[in-house]
Parts: C-alpha cells; sequence; structure tokens
C-alpha cells in the first residue's frame, strides 16, 4: 500500500513542481495543468500500445505536453492574470473534450486498458516497489532540473516577471519569450509524468484529466508555498496522503469519501488561517489588492 | 545629430490620444527636462520612447536609427535606460538580484567585466544600495528604492537614461540628494539624461534646456535659463508670483 501512495507521490510532485514553475516563480495562475498531464498519458499509452518502448513513449509524452504548453503560451502571452487563468482553463476543457469525443484514437469515455508496463534493460518493471522507484527517480530528476532552473539567471528573470513584467520588459528582458519557456518547462515535466502515470495504472480515461484535477494540482502547489520546489513536493506528499490513504483504512467507501473530504477543507482551512503563504512559500498567494499596491513603491 | 529625437509623435491610449505631434531632441551629454501638469503626457511621452507604448504616427530615433515601435526589451537593449514612475523595483527580489537584472542586456561577451564595473559603479555612487545589498527591495525605504532603480538602470550601461519623477515621494533632503547623484552621472560619466520632473524648480535648476508640456502637445521649449525667466512658467509651473 505504502509502495502504491509513494509513487502517486512521486506523479503528483512532478505534476506540482511543472506547476510551480509557472505559478509560483512566474507567477501565472493557470487552471489547465491536467492538461498536459493528460497529453503525455495519451500519447505515451498510445505510442507503446502502438509497440514503441515505453520509455520512448514517456519522452514524447513530455514533448507532446511541451508542445501544449508552447500553444497555451503562445496564445496567452499577452494576457494577464485571471485572463490568463481563463486561457488555461479553455484548454483543459478542450483537450478533456478531445479525449472523451476523438474516439477512433482515444475510445473516448471507454478508456484505454492494456496500456505496457515498462522494462529497463530487458528487465520488466512488474512490481509496485520497482516502479515506486522509478517514479522517485523522476521526481528528483525533475526536482533537480527545477532547482538548477530557479537558481539560474532565467529563474531570476521568472521571479522578476512574477513581480512586475512591465519593469523587467524596460530592462532588456523578452518577457514573452520567457513565459512561453517556463510554461513550456512546466508542461514538459507533467507530460513525462503523465506518461508515468498512464503505465502505472495501465489504463486511462478522460476522467483522469479533467478540471478537478487542474485544482487538485493547483492545491498541491499553493498549499505547499508557491515559489518553493520543496515545498510543492510536501504538498504532495500531504494531500496525497489525505486523498488516497483513506481508502486503505477498511472504512465502508460512504465513511471514508465524506471522511476525506472533511480532512481535506479542513487541512485547507487550517493551512490558510495559520500559514497563508503555503507551508514553505516565498510568496503569498496574490490578491488583486496585493498586486496592486505592488506597483507602486513604498512611500517614505 | 541629436542622441534622442522624437518628430510629431501621436500616441494612443486605448482610443484617447495622449500626445499630439510631439516633437524633441535630446542632444548626447545633456539633461533635459520634461515639465508639465498632471495628466499632461510626461511619463506616456517617456513610455513612447522606451517602447512601453507604440506610437501611432511619427518617428522616434536613437542615434539615428528609428526605434518607434519596437518592443520594450528590444529598445532596452539599444542602451535606453527607463526608471518608470513609481520606482517599480522587484520587492521580493534582494538588492543585488534586482541589480543583476538590469545587466546585460547587451551583448553576452563583454558580461562579467561590464557587470562587475558597473556594480563597482552603482554601489561607489549608492553606498547605501552596498550595505543592503542582501535586503529585499521590498523592506527598503522610498529613497533607497529610487536610488536602487535607478541603479538597476544604470547596470545595463545605458546611452540615455529616462527618469520618471525620482523625487515622487520624497523627502526634501533625499529629493536633494537623488538630484546630486543625477548631475554626477551627468558630470562624471557623461550620461544623457531626459527627466520628467513635477517639481519644475529643481529639474530646471540642473538641467540645460527643457520643454513643457500641456495636455499632449509641447507648448514651450528653451533653456532652463529662459524657462526660469518665461513670465508663465514663473506663474504656472515655479509658483511665483
Amino acid at each position: 500500500m505504502i509502495y502504491h501512495l509513494v509513487t502517486l507521490i512521486g506523479i503528483y510532485g512532478m505534476l506540482a513542481v511543472g506547476l510551480n514553475l509557472v505559478v509560483g516563480y512566474t507567477g501565472l495562475f493557470s487552471l489547465g495543468h491536467a492538461a498536459f498531464f493528460g497529453l503525455g498519458a495519451y500519447t505515451s499509452a498510445l505510442l507503446s500500445l502502438a509497440g514503441a518502448p515505453v520509455f520512448t513513449g514517456m519522452l514524447a509524452g513530455g514533448i507532446i505536453g511541451a508542445l501544449g504548453g508552447w500553444l497555451v503560451g503562445y496564445s496567452t502571452v499577452n494576457l494577464r492574470g485571471d485572463y490568463f487563468c481563463l486561457g488555461t482553463l479553455a484548454f483543459g476543457e478542450i483537450t478533456r473534450a478531445v479525449f472523451t469525443n476523438w474516439i477512433g484514437l482515444t475510445r473516448g469515455p471507454m478508456g484505454l486498458p492494456g496500456i505496457p508496463r515498462p522494462s529497463l534493460f530487458g528487465v520488466p518493471i512488474k512490481s509496485v516497489e520497482q516502479y515506486m522507484v522509478l517514479a522517485l527517480i523522476f521526481l528528483a530528476l525533475s526536482l533537480a532540473f527545477a532547482e538548477r532552473l530557479v537558481k539560474s539567471p532565467f529563474g531570476r528573470m521568472l521571479r522578476s516577471i512574477r513581480e512586475d513584467d512591465v519593469a523587467a520588459a524596460s530592462l532588456g528582458k523578452n518577457v514573452g519569450r520567457t513565459k512561453i519557456v517556463a510554461v513550456m518547462a512546466g508542461s514538459f515535466m507533467a507530460g513525462v509524468a503523465g506518461g508515468l502515470y498512464a503505465h502505472y495504472i495501465t489504463y486511462i480515461d478522460p476522467m483522469g484529466f479533467t478540471l478537478n484535477q487542474s485544482i487538485f494540482i493547483l492545491v498541491l502547489v499553493v498549499f505547499g508555498g508557491l515559489g518553493n520546489n520543496y515545498g510543492s513536493i510536501m504538498g504532495a506528499v500531504i494531500l496525497v496522503v489525505v486523498r488516497e490513504g483513506l481508502r486503505f483504512l477498511g472504512l465502508p467507501s460512504s465513511v471514508s469519501a465524506a471522511l476525506q473530504q472533511a480532512i481535506y477543507s479542513v487541512l485547507l482551512i487550517g493551512l490558510m488561517l495559520v500559514r497563508p503563504r503555503g507551508l514553505l512559500g516565498e510568496v503569498k498567494y496574490m490578491t488583486r489588492g496585493d498586486s496592486s499596491r505592488s506597483l507602486e513603491g513604498g512611500g517614505e | 545629430m541629436a542622441l534622442l529625437e522624437l518628430e510629431n509623435v501621436d500616441a494612443f491610449y486605448g482610443r484617447v490620444q495622449a500626445l499630439h505631434g510631439v516633437s524633441m531632441k535630446v542632444e548626447e551629454g545633456e539633461i533635459v527636462a520634461l515639465l508639465g501638469s498632471n495628466g499632461a503626457g510626461k511619463s506616456t511621452t517617456l513610455k513612447t520612447i522606451s517602447g512601453l507604448l507604440r506610437p501611432q504616427r511619427g518617428s522616434v530615433t536613437l542615434g539615428g536609427k528609428s526605434i518607434g515601435g519596437l518592443p520594450a526589451h528590444a529598445v532596452a537593449r539599444l542602451g535606453v535606460g527607463h526608471v518608470p514612475e513609481g520606482r517599480r523595483i522587484f520587492k521580493s527580489l534582494t538588492v543585488l538580484e534586482n541589480l543583476k537584472m538590469g545587466a546585460y542586456p547587451c551583448s553576452p561577451a563583454q558580461r562579467a567585466s561590464a557587470f562587475k564595473e558597473n556594480l563597482d559603479y552603482v554601489f561607489d555612487l549608492f553606498p547605501r544600495l552596498k550595505e543592503r545589498r542582501n535586503q529585499r527591495g521590498g523592506t527598503l525605504s522610498g529613497g533607497e528604492q529610487q536610488m536602487l532603480a535607478i541603479g538597476r538602470a544604470l547596470m545595463m550601461n545605458p546611452r540615455i537614461l529616462l527618469l520618471d519623477e525620482p523625487s515622487m515621494g520624497l523627502a526634501p533632503l533625499l529629493v536633494d540628494q537623488i538630484l546630486d547623484c543625477i548631475v554626477e552621472l551627468n558630470q562624471k560619466k557623461g550620461l544623457t539624461i531626459l527627466l520628467v520632473e513635477q517639481n519644475a524648480n529643481q529639474a530646471l535648476r540642473i538641467a540645460s534646456r527643457g520643454y513643457i508640456l500641456q495636455v499632449g502637445s509641447i507648448v514651450l521649449e528653451g533653456t532652463a535659463h529662459e524657462l526660469r525667466s518665461d513670465e508663465n512658467v514663473r506663474k504656472t509651473y515655479l509658483g511665483e508670483e
């Protein structure tokens, strides 16, 4: 059981770290992260069902995810705040509708069963323990990549865009291109995580990539604290355990579902009261008032 | 040839025309003051120069090269350092990170050495920033934030510095200090400066020439001396009887 939980934490941790680059560091509020997750999952599943090696499929999943990120970034580059958020929401709904209705390719609501498990150097990865190790390796790679990125001058550029994109542009920074690259990096990770998920569960359907899923990933990031990669992983650890862990207590499902919702809500409310910046957050969740204040210099 | 030249520039916010045929020039090594009351179009003129606003008609040239309509980041890379109104520093970044943000938009070739040189220069000009280099920008006082905003623009070694109301919201003592720094930049470094100010008295004290904007048009131009002795300017902008 614990192995299953840790595997899911690895997958959701990757999603959260990727989204944190966009929301936490660049300050672009995205409600469409599940779309990239789904693009990666379907790409990898379909390729491997057609006979491609699983890891090739995962890589392709990441690339298709990043292409989706480019599409979203390119088409929303001039949108700010709420409007960017709506753009990503729309993209998420469109991809879900495509997954559901392109029956010839995705089998629609019937889903894709029998997705193969990967094998490494000819050794098939069959057990959950082995898969857990794989997921953790992927999570560690994502974390290392994200940490390197945000500590580099490029990361400084992301944070400066979050603070004030007009000032960043007037210092010679290409704000639009930087935003697109950030969204692409986040969606690449989500795409790879999608592949990891598809080959783990071995079955996917459009219900795994809904707006609810996007919100859940966003909550992981906000809960852990915007702009902190370790926070994102911590958010994934706690909330995945709450969401999935109760299933194993042997309670009747009518009780455990309600209990899960209750614990989840109490955790969120408690966190917002005690630590509005999230567990390890660098910046406060921005409200309209905060962001307009940040445009004006402090008085003397 | 003037370093910066605007010719018959019209600019709009949406459908509202904010600049009507603005023409002005700034010669190499000058401090030029752009004066006017609230809403006259002073900040709009600077934004049009730095590419934050696209001129609808007319031309903007820097050293003979047209920059009108280029995106802001491209204009900055050509050497226009814009210190925007209200400072707009990055509050959650440290002072040093803020300065690094201003650094090297130009050629990566001369990066490291130019960076060190510029940083030393900025710290020399504003020792307070050196003391506070690891502090977050948002924790600085208003005067220090203004120094940081100017320092940040200096980090890219601009050919011309556009200063938008550097004295806004500062105590009189600090205003003097900032203006002294501007004079020093101009005299010691030979930096060309276009200064927008509400505080006309102070601006004309340090500028060699000036332009007066009224509802989006230039209504008067001349040397600082001429403007200061003009009857209308004295009444309207210098608050003298």
